[in-house]
């Protein structure tokens, strides 16, 4: 559980999963919705196929990933998404504004 | 569907129950008087908890030819479905006991309605740690249906399946706290139905759309 935690501690972990929630999708169509370097997206990749939330599929040079998240875990991607965990509170309160 | 160790325990089980009625007929002057508190009722009643679990064992056993895939696959379901069966065949067997240890005229002052409650409760919170679960299985596919979905298909399905469990035990604790007695068997029927109605209408749903690709 602990893996889990650590996974969903990190919002570009939690956007990787919420962007999986909706269809299976490979590295690089992932790596398009964010502004970070191929080979950290690889690291949060890593980090949440060792918490058992996502499965990857090889087929020739393609990495395709799928969710993989039990009910509880879902559950918990929605709570910290919703709390806000890992975000920097300054873009927390931005966030809350923004909602209002 | 059920692996070795979890099939002897539940047959060694459906035994115990058996035979347990068995001698308690034996011993009854009139089958069809068992004493159940002030009352009687007919003593087949006795092998009603035995023959309902070898029913589910039946249907687990069943569902386990219709699917095909991987040994680990398959072993890891093996695995799941474990949990659930014994801690309803264990439900099963202490209800057989108390049923047996009333018609002595042992525990009547237990309060039969707390027991049934408990009973619900448990199988509920049993369908909620599995229920969590499903998500997690290695995808496998029918053996006899012709239609191959995709692994988003398979894995779109196990997630819907892992909330309608969850939302099915939850509905059962409810059940356990607020439904009076005499009404919990019908409203688990129906909730049974109901869970089983949406899997199979999502199923399908899912099944027409197009699989959506990366």
């Amino acid at each position: 559980m602990n893996l889990v935690f650590k996974a969903l501690s990190d919002p570009t972990r939690r956007q990787i999963l919420q962007l999986l929630r909706k269809k299976p999708m490979n590295a690089g169509t992932i790596a398009e919705h964010f502004p970070v370097a191929k080979s950290t997206l690889s690291a949060h990749f890593a980090i949440l196929r060792e918490a058992d939330l996502i499965e990857a599929s090889k087929s020739g040079t393609v990495i395709t990933y799928m969710l993989k998240a039990s009910v509880l875990e879902e559950a918990l991607l929605a709570f910290a998404e919703t709390v806000g965990i890992g975000i920097p509170k300054q873009q927390t309160i931005f966030r809350k504004a923004k909602a209002r | 569907m059920i692996n070795r160790k979890t099939l002897g325990a539940l047959v060694l089980l459906v035994l115990v129950m058996t035979a347990a009625a068995v001698w308690r007929l034996s011993h009854l002057f009139d089958w069809a008087h068992l004493p159940v508190g002030a009352g009687t009722r007919s003593g087949l009643y006795l092998f009603v908890p035995p023959l309902a679990m070898l029913l589910v064992i039946v249907v687990f056993q069943a569902s386990g030819w219709l699917i095909a895939g991987p040994q680990e696959a398959l072993e890891a379901r093996r695995r799941w479905s474990a949990p659930v069966l014994i801690g309803s065949a264990l439900i099963l067997t202490v209800c057989t006991v108390i049923m047996i240890a009333r018609s002595l005229g042992y525990g009547l002052g237990l309060n039969v309605s707390a027991v049934a409650r408990a009973a619900v409760g448990i199988v509920g919170m049993l369908i909620i740690v599995q229920g969590n679960r499903v998500a997690k299985l290695p995808a496998v596919n029918s053996r006899i249906s012709g239609v191959r979905p995709t692994p988003w298909q398979l894995s779109s399905t196990q997630r819907f399946v892992g909330w309608v469990c969850v939302g099915m035990g939850l509905s059962m604790l409810i059940a356990a706290a607020l439904v009076p007695v005499p009404l919990m068997a019908p409203v688990i029927v129906t909730i049974s139905f109901a869970t089983m109605a949406t899997i199979v209408w999502h199923s399908r749903k899912v099944l027409r759309e197009a699989s959506p690709h990366a």
